[in-house]
């Protein structure tokens, strides 16, 4: 029988690399489209039947793109509001969310998500009054604030769960030897839950890169981030698909990176909330 | 040494910035919009808004079947879309639940969908959603189908927008359930399994109950976002064909900025607000019951 | 431009709001003669929406600066944000804009209603502000009433004069020995006979919701439907009826698939994939089909006037213009811009780019006939549906939800549901909306 069983293992491989393939096939084919259509010209890029592999290559459309928008300042504001967005998160977050996890408040949890459920829509008016009269319209400033909406509620959701893998007993025998709460937090509790510090940062900042609907009002010329930019392009006359697939492109292309290159921590961060020390 | 006051205070000190951060950006916008619903102004500068109490409330309610099918459609998109995600995302991290040969090809995959910005995936998707040139009903002819509409017929654009919706949040519930999968204690099913019981009892009773926690809050994020969906369908439809796809953040947005109806709009964001508090405070009710 | 009967509180209001919010108007200006140089060294902010108009227009502003020696910033964004970003501005009374580009034919009494447009009928008059050359009486009729308010107050001043069009494969109807429709009645066996899907298919017009209420018109108007009758809803009459029947059968049985959901993008890219006979929308989209990086029927089209029925013979026209913000604190400096932006040597430019503007001098520039962008028949087709212009949405408040709510009667149409029923929903929900706002 030992035949019988290496066969069977073996389909079983099979069959566990064709799901895994059935799977994640959609999930790659639709960055492969993108790509592919934003490397096509026009007359191919809507051509039936459509071309997969060999196409004419042309950077018609990342050359439009570039002539047509200045993308390289929208990236520099893009990259300023979602880093300030996530270290002004950090910074009020995790306390907060240590402090819910570790004396059990519940309900400021809620408040927070609060924030989160509001719809976006219904910021807009009012925060345009509100900022127009602190004179922070078309800052760094007030995108940031704003963006907060998105990236803070995501922080402490999350690290809650990190917080309350901290041990308490840790936290109570620091306290007994003299720690002030704050000693506590900084020295033992963080420490512990670098990995989800590091998750939680990451998606805070995808999340405010891919927010737009915000920075079309309080954002002016000089601090319009990238997202507008895609925006932009669908519109009046705009049936180029090769421009619009390089638009697409472009935009996701540094948060892809980003992702790439810390999904270890992505992961990592969310596999250690979930373990119970 | 420490400070007797911080110390005593501490558990109000520590998310105090937060809370402080958190108000001042939102109490103006709450206070705006609730005055502001209880008023018909059509964002004139020449005549101030006119105060009406609850009648903006009273036409929601009773007098617009408009809303009333955008709330159903909300709330059906919601419910199809995260169901979707979750027995999805659960099957494929319980396949996936094991060492195997790209495991890390799989992780990175998995990442770029929820990463990936909504409006350009947007496009993409519209882009292949064409009915005569785009490239998702050729694969389809490939196979032996016949042309999909996706998001061009009334009876297809909900679902159409919906499978965006899941191609981007599935690998999220993935990667949560996997990480819930990997810290699961040993224990319980050695027990099982000198019980006797099979690998789908063990699941059932054991591994589904034990990864619940961790799958609600994911279950609460997905939730919030998909009733509040709006950059992905006001990319593909704008609410079409023929208000099939039009939710309450449609409407709310086509009311405030196309119609200019800005009282009304307001009344709605506020009756948006509630539905997503109610099924937020459900689910988080579930998260208690099921931990902390 | 003689009487103005001043009938309308709103529009005292909107004079008194004006001369209240303008004390520029008291600015010394040497009485004897336009300058452009006036107001140097100000600074102006424009909310400019994308359009093909704005695109030949924006390379040319820097000239305008040098001209003025004013400094202009400007802000280009698609229509729906330049309207939200428009929107929140005025409701929060920034006075941030000074000039903006104005879709009349969706906003232009709800802006009026709205106090957003400066009247300009005074700027206009003045020979100090207004250049000699600038000639409102050049602009044509259509473009003129199309500007102007019930009251006789002037809130823009008319820029791109768009007009619905036939575009028709040359090719194809050579083949089949057919000519561009004459009337309505020739149109539907015209279409039959081309259409051999999946190659091709006999028609294509805008599906969307909203977006196909300006196409609808091409088909109404010569039917003879109008939108209201005696300022009341008319949307169920029998020429309705069969204007609506006529429009969702063409497309339900000889458009591509997925027509219910098309906008002008999906309706030109089928015809510029060479996927369909005829095409009829709005006449500045001709210039991508001549465009071989876009197309593969260049050269191949033809363009027509639109068939005429037993209503009459009509082409719905849709005007944008250069409008001043009332709550601009520079508005007779906004008035020099829009005036330059309007002027005879810029609508030049702009026809000669193949974007269709309301002035008559500029058809017989030498520059135009000299170096034609677009084929004969263009410029022909172009100049007969101006003839026969028509405003071509209904002249209210609520222009988007009318067109939301035909919009959907036709697509449900589309679809399938019978004429007369979703005609008979949609004329409930209009007068509904007519009670609302027009009282």
């Amino acid at each position: 029988m030992v035949r019988g069983s290496a066969t069977r293992r073996w389909l079983g491989t099979a069959g566990f690399y064709a799901l895994a393939v059935l799977f994640m096939l959609p999930t790659a084919f639709v960055f492969y489209w993108m790509l592919t259509l934003s490397l096509k010209p026009q007359v191919e890029a809507t051509a039936f039947p459509p071309s997969f592999v060999r196409f004419t290559v042309t950077l018609a459309g990342y050359r439009e793109v570039f002539t047509k928008y200045p993308f390289v300042l929208y990236t520099w504001n893009s990259l300023v509001v979602a880093t300030g967005c996530t270290l002004l998160g950090l910074v009020v977050g995790l306390p907060a969310a240590y402090s819910i996890a570790r004396w059990r408040q519940q309900r400021l949890a809620v408040v927070i998500l609060v924030a989160r459920i509001i719809p976006g829509i219904a910021y807009l008016i009012p925060w345009y009054i509100f900022f127009r009269s602190l004179r922070m319209v078309d800052t760094y400033g007030a995108l940031i604030l704003t963006h907060l909406i998105v990236g803070l509620p995501i922080i402490i959701w999350v690290m809650i769960s990190f917080f309350e893998d901290v041990p308490a007993d840790l936290a109570d025998a620091a306290l007994i030897d003299g720690c002030s709460h704050f000693g506590v937090f900084w020295r033992i509790a963080l420490p512990l839950v670098k990995p989800g510090v590091v998750a939680t940062a990451i998606l805070s900042f995808v999340f405010s890169w891919n927010n737009f609907l915000f920075s079309v009002i309080l954002a002016g010329r000089s601090t319009r981030t990238l997202p507008i930019a895609v925006y932009t392009m669908i519109s009046y006359e705009e049936i180029n698909w090769g421009t619009l697939a390089a638009a697409a492109t472009l935009i996701t292309l540094p948060v892809l990176l980003v992702a790439l290159l810390a999904q270890r921590h992505i992961v990592t961060g969310l596999t250690f909330g979930a373990v119970k020390q | 040494m420490r400070s007797s006051f911080t110390h005593r205070h501490a558990p109000w000190l520590f998310p105090a910035p937060a809370v402080a951060l958190v108000a001042v950006i939102i109490v103006y916008p709450i206070a705006y919009t609730g005055w502001m619903s209880l008023h018909e102004w059509f964002a004139s500068s020449l005549a101030r808004p006119r105060f009406i109490g609850l009648g903006n409330y009273a036409r929601i309610l009773l007098g617009d079947p408009r809303f009333r099918e955008a709330v159903v459609r909300t709330i059906y998109f919601t419910v199809l879309a995260v169901a979707a995600e979750t027995v999805l995302g659960v099957a494929m991290a319980l396949l996936f639940n094991r060492e195997f040969w790209g495991r890390g090809l799989l992780r990175t995959l998995a990442i770029l969908p929820m990463v990936a910005t909504p409006t350009a995936i947007a496009l993409v998707f519209v882009m292949m959603y064409h009915p005569t040139l785009g490239v998702a009903n050729y694969l389809l002819t490939v196979v032996g189908l016949s042309g999909f509409r996706w998001t061009y017929s009334s009876q297809t654009a909900l679902y159409a927008i919906a499978v965006v919706d899941v191609w981007q949040w599935t690998p999220l519930i993935m990667l949560i359930a996997l990480a819930g999968l990997a810290s699961l204690p040993r224990e319980p099913y050695e027990a099982a399994h000198l019980d006797g019981a099979s690998t789908w009892q063990a699941f059932w009773h054991i591994t589904l109950p034990l990864l619940r926690p961790t799958i609600v809050v994911a279950i609460l994020f997905r939730a919030i976002d998909a009733l509040k969906t709006f950059d992905v369908i006001f990319v593909m439809t704008q609410g079409g064909p023929a208000n099939a796809t039009e939710t309450i953040n449609l409407l709310l947005f086509n009311q405030a900025f196309s119609y200019f109806n800005m009282g009304y709009a307001s009344s709605m964001a506020v009756a948006l607000f509630a539905l997503v508090m109610g099924a937020s405070l459900i689910l988080i009710k579930a998260r208690r019951t099921a931990a902390w | 431009m003689t009487a103005r009967p001043l009938t309308r509180r709103r529009f005292l209001q909107a004079m008194t709001a004006g001369a209240a919010a303008g004390p520029f108007v008291f600015t010394p200006a040497r009485a004897q003669g336009f300058n452009w140089k006036r107001f140097q060294g100000k600074e102006l902010f424009l909310l400019l929406t994308k359009h093909p108009f704005i695109d030949v227009l924006e390379k040319n502003i820097p000239e305008f600066e040098s001209l003025s020696g004013m400094k202009v910033k400007w802000e280009t964004l698609p229509e729906i944000q330049a309207r939200q970003k428009l929107t929140v501005e005025m409701t929060a009374n920034s006075g941030g804009i000074d000039a903006f580009f104005t879709s009349l034919h969706v906003e232009k009494k709800r802006f009026w209603k709205a106090g957003w447009y400066h009247p300009l009928n005074k700027f206009l008059d003045d020979k100090t502000l207004t250049s000699p050359d600038f000639d409102w009486n050049d602009f044509t009729p259509g473009a003129r009433a199309g500007v102007t308010q019930p009251d006789g107050s002037i809130s823009a001043l008319a820029a791109f004069v768009d007009a619905n069009v036939v575009f028709y494969r040359k090719d194809l109807f050579a083949a089949k020995s057919a000519s561009p429709p004459k009337t309505l009645a020739d149109l539907e066996p015209l279409v039959q006979k081309l259409h051999a899907p999946p190659a091709t298919y006999g028609i294509v017009l805008r599906g969307l919701k909203n977006a196909n209420a300006t196409q609808y018109p091409s088909i109404l108007f010569p039917m003879g439907g109008t939108y209201l009758k005696d300022g009341k809803a008319a949307l169920d009459s029998k020429e309705q009826v069969a204007a609506l029947e006529l429009y969702t059968k063409l497309l339900r049985q000889y458009a591509p698939p997925g027509v219910v959901n098309f906008n002008w993008y999906e309706c030109s890219a089928s015809f510029m994939q060479s996927q369909v006979a005829i095409y009829m929308d709005g006449v500045n989209f001709a210039s991508q089909f001549e465009d071989a990086a876009k197309s593969k029927v260049v050269g191949k089209v033809g363009y027509a006037v639109l068939p005429s029925g037993p209503g009459g013979h009509f082409s719905p026209i849709y005007i944008t213009g250069m409008a001043v913000s009332t709550q601009s604190r520079s508005k007779e400096a906004a008035y020099l811009f829009a005036q330059w932006a309007t002027n005879k040597a810029n609508m030049v430019r702009e026809l000669m780019a193949g974007v269709g503007v309301g002035r008559t001098s500029t058809w017989d520039s030498a520059d135009v006939k000299a170096k034609p962008k677009m084929p004969a028949d263009w410029y022909q087709a172009y100049q007969a549906s101006l003839k026969i212009g028509r405003q071509g949405l209904p002249e209210i408040v609520g222009v988007t939800e009318y067109r939301d709510i035909i919009g959907v009667a036709i697509q449900k149409g589309i679809e399938g549901a019978p004429a007369a029923q979703v005609l008979a929903q949609a004329q409930k929900e209009f007068q509904d909306l007519l009670n609302r706002t027009e009282s």
